[in-house]
């Protein structure tokens, strides 16, 4: 600054003396002029809105369960690691969104698949009076027989207990059920002790 | 092991011994900065979410090569600001390849951030969006370029040093502070058009 009143503040030095970059002899010949210049106190104002507005930005949290995701992620990445060494070691796989947010349903549908039958061995007891040795035998002997024999089988034991009309779907549902419950409890298998895998891991 | 009282270097070398209690207090000092930085570079909730869970994974598999001369922090936000830029590249390769503007990426942004404002109806994700980068200062954010966006976002909401930012960026403290006063001269310029 040669001269306080000739020459007007630069952009660049009004933009310091909003950020608090400016002190000693800058700074007071930055208010002296300014003091006289309402032009550049105009534009100082600018500088000065900007700065607060950029203060006040907040930082923005992620969702709920973070950490949880980023912890799965890398077990995920450390069996695989584990699987298949060498070029796999580098790359976690990918578990899509959409999956890991089916996690908590599949868990939830393996626990009502395992008490449901549990129920109903319970119920096939005390209905049919077999005890558990009996069901055993006959479930035994059931594995033995082909496959198909064995659900026409499970449909005329249903068929006999009267709700025959509902056996098909029934045996349908249980069996997508089945499906999904096993995805579930294998999820649960990979996710299970993620301190010995990281460990295996970092 | 008492892993809030340690510092962010001994979390570290705790981490690399496999300590999971270690991992998980890195995540709990940087998943918010980590988040928000990448947030506002992608600008879309969900896309943000797991860059940035890919961002910890990705730091966390690599703890071995972590050089204890720098800051555990900047370490972090490079490989954060990196992927997000990664990311932002091949979306733009994808997507806008005919005009190779370097503008284009902010275009394209702009419109993205319109979209989130002129609908807030469509979905409740755009809603939401609109109703956390709407404000006048995120938008102009939104419009600078992506590295004008990241020099912008360390200095304001982490409020890192120059120095800091040069190493996390790998650029000069020159070119740093070149692009805080472009940056902020664009955004005044964009305020200030709103104003008039
Ligand atoms: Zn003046």
């Amino acid at each position: 600054m040669r001269n306080d009143r000739d020459q007007h503040l630069s952009d660049e030095l009004l933009e310091r003396y909003a950020d608090a970059d400016l002190a000693g002899a800058a700074r007071a010949s930055a208010d002296r002029h300014l003091a006289a210049c309402p032009a550049c106190r105009a534009r100082l104002s600018e500088w000065q809105s900007l700065f607060l507005q950029l203060s006040a930005l907040p930082q923005l949290p992620p969702a709920q369960g973070f950490a949880e995701r980023v912890l799965s992620r890398l077990v995920v990445g450390a069996a695989g690691a584990a699987a298949a060494p060498g070029k796999a070691a580098r790359r976690a796989v990918r578990v899509p969104g959409w999956a890991r947010r089916l996690v908590p349903a599949a868990a939830g549908a393996g626990a009502l698949w395992t008490g449901g039958v549990a129920a109903a061995l319970f119920w096939l007891y005390r209905r049919a009076g077999a005890t558990p040795g009996g069901i055993l035998t006959w479930a035994a002997g059931e594995l033995r027989d082909a496959f198909w024999g064995g659900i026409v089988r499970v449909a005329e034991v249903i068929t006999l207990s009267g709700v025959g009309t509902y056996a098909v779907p029934l045996l349908l549902l249980w069996a997508i059920f089945g499906a999904f419950a096993t995805w579930g409890a294998w999820t649960l298998y990979r996710l299970a002790g993620p301190t010995a895998r990281v460990r295996s891991y970092a | 092991m008492d892993t809030p009282r340690l510092d962010d270097r001994e979390l570290v070398a705790q981490a690399r011994s496999g300590d999971e209690a270690a991992l998980r207090e890195l995540i709990r000092r940087f998943e918010r900065p980590v988040f928000s930085l990448i947030f506002r570079l992608v600008r879309h909730r969900e896309t943000a979410e797991d860059l940035a869970q890919e961002a910890f994974v990705k730091a966390f598999q690599n703890l071995d090569r972590f050089d204890p001369r720098y800051k555990v922090s900047s370490w972090i936000f490079k490989i954060a600001h990196n992927h997000a830029i990664d990311h932002l590249r091949r979306r733009r390769v994808d997507t806008l390849s005919i005009h190779g503007s370097p503008y284009a990426l902010d275009a394209e942004e702009a419109r993205e951030s319109e979209l989130a404002v002129a609908a807030p109806g469509a979905s409740p994700e755009a809603a939401y969006e609109a109703r956390e980068l709407g404000s006048a200062i995120e938008q102009a954010i939104g419009r600078l370029r992506p590295a004008y966006r990241t020099a912008v976002l360390l200095r304001h909401v982490e409020g890192r040093a120059y120095e800091e930012i040069a190493e996390i960026m790998d650029l000069p403290i020159g070119t740093v502070k070149t692009y805080l006063h472009r940056a902020r001269a664009e955004l005044k310029a964009m305020l200030g058009h709103l104003r008039e």
